[in-house]
């Protein structure tokens, strides 16, 4: 579904270390786009601090608006006006949803299943939780223009090579691959209530139902302070330009 | 000689009562064998048994979670589905007779009935546990599933257990008349329909309450032979009686019963122990003084005087102190309680009726 027309050309990309996999991708393809991107990048605890001003968004530790000003190229603060559409992304951490799923998951195959009804309370307390909800209600507070929001990115199928990670095993894809989807239905429901459209993960990349292929997460970069730098282990929950790229084809950039 | 002169003081009630401050009265309970803070727990039975759970986690006990909801679930949602209230998701079980059921169910003597209501909405509601579940289930698959899974849970439980908590709670107590099962609560309190064709009273005698608890017992020892237990009775009053007499009599009529089961088998039987939290809450010595103004709920100063007892004596008994919280095993599952959390006790949603 393309929520973006190519009419709205200013867009306003804000969320915690996942915007630079579409930040990666775009810093190499903007040419190609009539799209005008501005990344508001901060990490996760400093976007929760974010304070709604007249007009504005701006993070109120100094760390945070300066990681603003760095991925921006310049603005400390976010100028909602100057935007016609906003991108929330990130905000709700797909390895996290990954790790909850895997454990209701898990309570299945030992014989001790959860209640849909349950299971629906555990999404909204996931929801609730999460910097998404901040994001949205802050956003809405300084404005009524579209909202779309992606999540982080499925973890990668590596992450299942590690010692604390429960092994979800083939037997079990399509019980965890419908957990998903009745998670996305219940996230496009919360959204609602702010008038903002959640953007499923996209399926391309997906591997064993819940995963991402490494190769869209291979040498991912890492938000820190604004800065870009590797981490072995970064590649596991972040994606890279080639994520990017379909975060924009979805999005219609 | 004769056999007083040698008594210690906790023996004479000048020396262990009147001459004390009631909350310096100690030495209520030497128990019969001790276990380590590391030793899975099992606690089930009636409202009050949930305090001797939290009060384990808060301690540093293991207290054996059964069927754990997921580790961050916010705790005023596992307690609204009725996780980590008991060792396993039964709801309250506050009759011997319905303990002996669980067991049977779980353990294959009996099969599960297959009764089953539905609320005004359409939901599905286990007539075993017809509060377990706040709107009850989305389908019979699901009331049906979620019920295997705690009697999975108590099959697993009961294995890994040092120790069996059960807190006897009523006599009072309603049957299917042509099956002969009992019901958690009557019919059409909570949920279903009464009918006097198809459930009857029963105040369970004596003999009624000892049988089926030996028989759990004996149950429970030959799926786990080291298994030891403990009992308690509820010392919380009934919230309403069908026996036809006054609530207070009824009350003390069926206290008297539990308690004089609970310690006869106590002393009958090695690997079973009797902890006195009823005669310190209930007890006249204390003055009512852990009680709430409505004279049934138990304060939290009264749980907390009954624990503190219960430990001291444990410890004692063990001779040192409990490892810090940190050192539990991997296997107490995560759950935090508030100071005051409140317990769910079905029973007392008879007091809507009152």
């Amino acid at each position: 579904m393309r929520f973006l027309r190519k009419k709205q050309k200013k867009i306003c990309v804000l969320g915690n270390s996942h915007v630079t996999s579409l930040k990666r991708y775009w810093d190499e393809s903007a040419d190609q786009h009539p799209w005008d991107l501005t990344f508001f990048g901060a990490g996760t605890p400093f976007l929760r601090g974010i304070v709604p001003q007249k007009g504005a968004l701006e993070c109120k530790r100094i760390e945070g608006k300066r990681s603003f000003e760095r991925t921006s190229g310049g603005q400390q603060v976010i100028q909602v006006n100057d935007y016609a559409h906003f991108c929330v992304l990130g905000a709700l951490s797909g390895s996290k949803v990954v790790g909850l799923l895997s454990e209701i998951d898990a309570a299945a195959e030992r014989g001790m299943p959860y209640s849909s009804e349950f299971i629906g309370h555990l999404y909204d307390q996931f929801f609730d939780k999460s910097l998404a909800k901040v994001l949205l209600e802050k956003l809405r507070k300084v404005t009524d223009k579209p909202i779309v929001l992606s999540g982080g990115p499925l973890p990668s199928e590596r992450i299942q090579k590690q010692k604390y990670v429960r092994k979800i095993t083939p037997e079990r894809q399509d019980f965890c691959l419908k957990l998903l989807q009745d998670f996305e239905i219940r996230m496009e429901n919360r959204l609602e209530e702010y008038d903002a459209k959640f953007l499923r993960w996209p399926s391309a990349p997906r591997v064993s139902g819940l995963f991402n292929q490494h190769q869209y997460m291979a040498g991912s970069m890492a938000l820190n302070g604004g800065t870009q730098e590797k981490y072995p282990q970064h590649d596991l929950i972040h994606g890279n330009a080639a994520y990017g790229e379909l975060l924009a084809t979805a999005l219609s950039f | 000689m004769h056999p007083y002169e040698n008594l210690p003081p906790e023996a004479f009630w000048r020396s262990a009562i009147a001459t004390k401050n009631p909350l310096n009265i100690t030495g209520l309970w030497q128990p019969k064998f001790t276990f380590k803070p590391e030793d899975n727990v099992v606690t089930v039975g009636s409202c009050f048994a949930q305090h001797i759970g939290k009060a384990m986690v808060r301690r540093g006990y293991n207290w054996l979670d059964a069927e754990p909801a997921p580790a961050k679930t916010d705790p005023e949602l596992k307690k609204k589905f009725n996780y980590g209230i008991f060792s396993f998701r039964t709801g309250n079980i506050y009759t011997t007779e319905l303990l002996l059921q669980w067991c049977q169910w779980a353990f294959g003597e009996v099969k599960v009935p297959n009764e089953v209501w539905t609320n005004p909405e359409g939901r599905f509601i286990d007539p075993m546990r017809p509060n377990i579940e706040p709107n009850g289930f989305a389908n019979l698959d699901e009331m049906e599933m979620s019920r295997e899974a705690t009697l999975e849970a108590i099959r697993r439980g009961v294995k890994k257990a040092k120790v069996f908590v059960f807190t006897l709670g009523l006599t009072e107590a309603w049957r299917n008349i042509e099956h002969g099962y009992f019901y958690p609560m009557c019919p059409g309190t909570l949920h279903g329909d009464f009918s006097s064709e198809k459930h009857e009273f029963i105040n369970l005698r004596y003999p009624q309450i000892k049988q089926p608890l030996m028989q759990a017992i004996r149950l429970l020892r030959s799926v786990n032979p080291d298994l030891k237990f403990i009992l308690t009775v509820s010392p919380v009053p009934l919230t309403a009686t069908a026996s036809g007499k006054h609530v207070l009599t009824a009350t003390t009529h069926s206290k008297s019963l539990l308690r004089a089961v609970a310690g006869d088998i106590a002393d009958e039987q090695a690997d079973v122990d009797y902890f006195p939290s009823y005669e310190i809450i209930t007890g006249f010595p204390f003055r009512g003084m852990f009680f709430e103004p409505n004279m049934r709920s138990v304060s939290d100063k009264g749980v907390e005087f009954v624990m503190a007892s219960f430990f001291e004596a444990l410890e004692k008994g063990r001779n040192k102190r409990p490892k810090p919280a940190s050192a539990k095993k991997s296997n107490l599952k995560e759950t935090s309680f508030e100071k005051s959390d409140e317990v769910v006790c079905e029973e007392e949603l008879l007091d809507a009726f009152s």
